[in-house]
């Protein structure tokens, strides 16, 4: 028989659950496959409670086991991620001008919904989409994020870089400084 | 893209999220001025990191349907013996 998770270790991935399951919407974009991710995901944690770390970071930890679980699964379903075509997304993205009186940054705030961010978010190619989401949205490190998408820390912060020009040109907020 | 420019790219992430030390934050923002397609970069970066700080409450948001949630604590209590 499985032993019993301790009280602290359940009540605190409970509580992840919410940012577990926003991520796996995310990487999955559709409800039913988000809630088989994260299902997997806690079974896991559970099983493997003994080779968590005390004292680190619960959060990346789960997120590192969600991640390497899509991996797996689409590796499973012989569904690669989008390969990227680096070229084309450097050309991609014409500038456009912006009124001077308003910064762009208060103008993309005001104008942009939700429902448009969430869709410019799932429009770009997964690598990127992963990459910019884990820093910008929960704020993980370069170091954590690599750990977890299995990348160095330099390809990472690349695809930070490259992946948050793409989503300001879909959003339509070029700036000429 | 000038000669520089590629050196400059690399460090605009650390840039933007201010954790380059200070001597490199100087040399970022020198070139900056001087070269207006890594400044529309850095803008661009600026921008989306903004944007996506000011919503990332609201994107982590996502209402966790009922049925996973008792999945979950399901999994919980088939451990406890």
């Amino acid at each position: 028989m499985p032993s019993a998770p301790s009280p602290s270790f359940a009540a605190e991935i409970m509580r992840l659950l919410e940012p577990l399951y926003a991520t796996a919407m995310r990487l999955t974009r559709n409800r039913a496959d988000a809630e088989d991710l994260v299902q997997d995901t806690f079974v896991k944690a559970l099983r493997f409670e003994d080779r968590f770390t005390a004292g680190t970071n619960l959060k990346a930890w789960l997120f590192t086991i969600l991640h390497n679980t899509w991996k797996n699964r689409l590796r499973g379903a012989a569904r690669e991620p989008l390969d990227i075509d680096s070229g084309r997304v450097e050309e991609a993205g014409a500038s456009e001008g912006l009124a001077a009186a308003d910064t762009p940054e208060r103008i993309l705030l005001r104008d942009t919904l939700d429902a448009d961010l969430q869709a410019a978010l799932d429009e770009m190619p997964e690598t990127f989409r992963q990459a910019v989401w884990l820093r910008d949205v929960e704020e993980f490190s370069y170091a954590e994020i690599a750990g977890m998408l299995d990348v160095p820390v330099g390809t990472v912060m690349s695809r930070i870089s490259r992946g948050r020009r793409m989503l300001a040109r879909r959003l339509g907020g070029v700036a000429h400084g | 893209m000038g000669k520089s420019c590629g050196r400059i790219i690399e460090r605009l992430t650390a840039y933007i999220d201010e954790l380059l030390p200070e001597q490199e934050r100087a040399e970022v923002e020198r070139h900056l001025g001087a070269c207006p397609p890594c400044r529309t970069c850095a803008c661009e970066e600026r921008i989306a990191r903004i944007v996506l700080q000011a919503r990332a409450f609201r994107l982590r948001a996502a209402a966790v349907p009922p049925e996973l949630r008792s999945r979950c604590e399901a999994s919980l209590r088939g451990r406890k013996r």
